[in-house]
């Protein structure tokens, strides 16, 4: 019975490390791929730094170019 | 064997975990490729700035010109190209247009225009002998759309595409109003929920039905990817090619694009989907205008699917184009090229 007992709590802790790793995997992804938009949150949202330039259909401040890009300078 | 168990458990609960998975189906290649060559056709009368999308119907051609100061709106006689009249006029007053950014001609009484500024729906009907086109209709839509892109009419409502990214498309009723909100955003990478705009943004689509198979379909303009709905037959089908979903960035909330311009235009026939293909990056667009270059603007492949999703035909073609019309049964593709002083094309298939 105290073996039986044993492989179970060895087994939670288990699974338990799993999910935990996985969980920390993925805030670490997130904290990556959208440093920006925290950033923006925080203050920034009303003055994007982005370009617009010539004629297109990419959506722009509601207008339509050809390219609308942060690389431009 | 209570251990294999656990193994078996462990293993299941490891394979469950966050890594991206690959759900969508992919296409790498086409089983038939072909080169076409343009005849282009010259309209000295009329000048366009960016003609956008064309579509014939009853021996009557209309163009779209997106950036026109004057009149979003060109019709002509086909196939001898003879000037009819332009309508949709580019102004502030309430008769007039702020942003014709797609159409859909079913017949002479049948042209429908969306303007997205104004978030209308205006119908039109075109008189040739009188070489006018008078507005017969104007549908307002609801402000919970936001700001409309791209619509298609079927004969119950209209199917609008998602501004916000909660949603793939909107049933909206002939009175504006928002009916039925249909699906999501087919990406394979997690997204918060507040970035849903900028999704939406980059995954802007353009958009196709054909009333006759019940087939929506839709290109993104970004990276590669088709999306087919079966209204009749209640399936979905998503598709990615090699350049996979839109890459972008965000800043200032917004989406700014990032990877390969992706389709521009769409059209589903009785039986078939065509689709332009620009497959240009936009690193190198940027090197063109960082050079003082214009970057050449248009695609030059025309992708063939069946109603099914699976890749019939490439097209290669000696122009860059923008919009397209299919007729099958004579084998020709008209297409809109903003690169040539000539801005109509004629391909043969």
């Amino acid at each position: 019975m105290k073996i039986k007992i044993t492989k179970i709590v060895i087994a939670i802790v288990c699974l338990g490390a799993i999910y935990f790793f996985n969980v920390k995997k993925n805030t670490s992804m997130n904290n990556l791929v959208f440093k920006n938009i925290e950033a923006l949150a925080s203050g920034e949202e009303d003055k994007p730094n982005y370009y617009c330039v010539g004629s297109g259909d990419i959506e722009c401040y509601g207008e339509y170019v050809a390219v609308k890009s942060d690389y431009l300078r | 064997m209570k251990y294999l168990l656990y193994i078996l458990i462990i293993t299941s609960l490891i394979s469950c975990s966050g890594s991206p998975t690959l759900q969508n189906l992919r296409y790498t290649a086409f089983p038939d490729e072909k080169s076409l060559t343009a005849q282009e056709i010259s309209l000295d009368t009329i000048y366009f700035r960016y003609p956008y999308r064309v579509a014939v119907r009853d021996s009557i051609a209309i163009i779209m010109d997106l950036h026109n100061s004057d009149f979003y709106f060109q019709a002509f006689t086909y196939p001898d190209w003879k000037h009819i009249t332009a309508f949709g006029k580019v102004g502030q007053s309430p008769e007039d247009m702020l942003s014709a950014l797609m159409f859909q001609f079913n017949s002479l009484d049948s042209i429908w225009a969306l303007d997205a500024h104004k978030m209308q729906i205006t119908r039109w009907s075109i008189h040739p002998k009188e070489n006018l086109a008078k507005r017969t209709d104007i549908i307002s839509l609801n402000k919970s759309l936001v700001r409309s892109q791209d619509f298609c009419i079927t004969d119950t409502c209209f199917l609008i595409t998602d501004y916000l990214g909660d949603f793939r498309y909107h049933n909206v009723n002939f009175i504006g109003e928002n009916i039925n909100n249909i699906g999501t955003i087919p990406t394979e990478t997690k997204y918060e929920k507040k970035t849903n705009p900028a999704l939406a943004q980059a995954w802007r689509s353009f958009t196709d039905y054909n009333s006759k198979n019940g087939v929506y379909a839709l290109v993104t303009q970004l990276g590669e990817v088709i999306e087919i709905f079966n209204l009749k037959k209640n399936t979905h089908t998503v598709l990615y090619g090699p350049n996979g979903e839109p890459k972008f960035k965000i800043n200032g909330g917004q989406s700014v694009p990032d990877g390969i311009r992706g389709f521009s235009d769409i059209q589903v026939t009785d039986n078939y989907i065509y689709a332009v293909f620009h497959g240009t990056s936009f690193k190198d667009k940027i090197k063109s205008y960082q050079n003082g270059e214009k970057p050449e603007d248009g695609g030059r492949y025309i992708y063939v699917f069946d109603l099914d999703g699976n890749p019939v035909r490439k097209y290669t073609l000696d122009h860059p184009i923008y919009g397209i019309d299919v007729n099958e049964e004579t084998g020709t593709i008209i297409a809109t090229c903003v690169m040539s002083d000539n801005p109509i094309l004629e391909f043969k298939i």
